[in-house]
């Protein structure tokens, strides 16, 4: 849904130039680990253990997250081919973590929109877990107040239980 | 009536209300009690967590240890700043994922309302060159850790309890 390219084009080496831009926004989270979950969810397993499984990719995102960089930019740290970065950056541009815009003759790449430092993403992200642990909360109140009567003895006991917790872990 | 909110407040801050049917007293020890904490500040289903010390008192440290049951984990340190029992609370948070985050200094503020409860909680944003770094820095960690993560999940089988 995300592509249109068959999964077997997913394999390195396949010899096809890097594929037009993948410019649909993606639903983003601030974390690596929630965003390979919306992958998981989204896309298929493979390609997002594809995409991540190889040491070059990661170092291309984590340069790419600090800014957007040319091929000829991202090939220099390494002792690689601009093909052969070319190969790994349509890779990512595949599973949704990167995006290229045509500039003149050069085609820039970048961290995809919303996909990895996303103030709304991340801030999605806090919603729900706090949305989650409120929920929980409601229960946990209900359930001292059905307890009210023990109120007052419980906040005696409420440094004692403490210092218990911290020495028992 | 108890809709959380969230909203921003310049580029640096969040702020979040919710309401609770409780009074201030119960809202704010639920806050502040490591052994009702526990029960209700999990994250995501499934979570627990197995380790939890808040000293409730102003310098007193913070340390909650989230677990999710398969060997996936992280925890959070702080220190307690100002405890005003049972209106207000401000600490100093940061997670470690496994490098600790930047500071995120919090004020949590209970007021009454009616039978119950508003609570508003203030939080830092961290700004775009600290998230920047953070994902630079923790890239390489947090992929290893999710590319085990996701095997593990790969592995996983339908039947498993």
């Amino acid at each position: 849904m995300r592509y249109s390219s068959q999964p077997s084009s997913l394999q390195e080496g396949d010899g096809s130039e890097p594929g037009a831009s993948t410019l649909e926004p993606a639903s983003g989270c601030l974390t690596i680990a929630s965003r390979l979950y919306n992958l998981m969810v989204m896309q298929s397993l493979d390609t997002a253990f594809f995409a991540l499984a190889d040491p070059t990719r990661r170092a291309i995102l984590a340069r790419l997250a600090t800014g957007e960089a040319t091929v000829m930019e991202l090939a220099e740290p390494f002792d690689m081919s601009q093909p052969a970065i070319s190969r790994h950056l349509r890779v990512l541009q595949h599973a949704g973590l990167v995006s290229r815009r045509v500039e003149g003759t050069k085609r820039p790449c970048r961290l995809q929109a919303g996909a990895l430092d996303e103030v709304e993403a991340w801030l999605d992200m806090l919603r729900k877990a706090l949305t989650h642990n409120y929920d929980r909360l409601d229960r946990v109140l209900g359930q001292m107040q059905s307890a009210v009567p023990a109120t007052t003895k419980a906040k005696k006991k409420q440094t004692a239980t403490k210092k218990d917790r911290s020495s028992a872990k | 009536m108890n809709r959380m909110t969230l909203t921003t407040e310049g580029d640096r801050h969040v702020l979040v209300t919710r309401r609770f049917a409780a009074s201030p007293e119960m809202v704010y020890r639920a806050h502040t009690e490591p052994e009702l904490i526990q029960q209700w500040m999990l994250g995501p289903e499934g979570w627990t967590m197995p380790v939890c010390i808040n000293e409730a008192r102003p310098g007193g440290q913070i340390r909650y240890e989230w677990t999710d049951g398969n060997g996936n984990g992280f925890h959070l340190t702080g220190e307690n700043v100002e405890l005003v029992p049972f209106s207000r609370i401000r600490h100093i948070e940061r997670m470690h994922v496994p490098d600790p985050t930047p500071d995120n200094h919090v004020e949590t503020r209970f007021e009454a309302d009616g039978d119950g409860t508003i609570m508003t909680m203030r939080m830092t944003l961290p700004d775009t060159e600290t998230r920047a770094a953070m994902l630079a820095t923790g890239m390489e960690h947090g992929m290893e850790a999710s590319y085990v993560r996701l095997e593990a999940i790969a592995q996983q089988t339908p039947s498993r309890p």
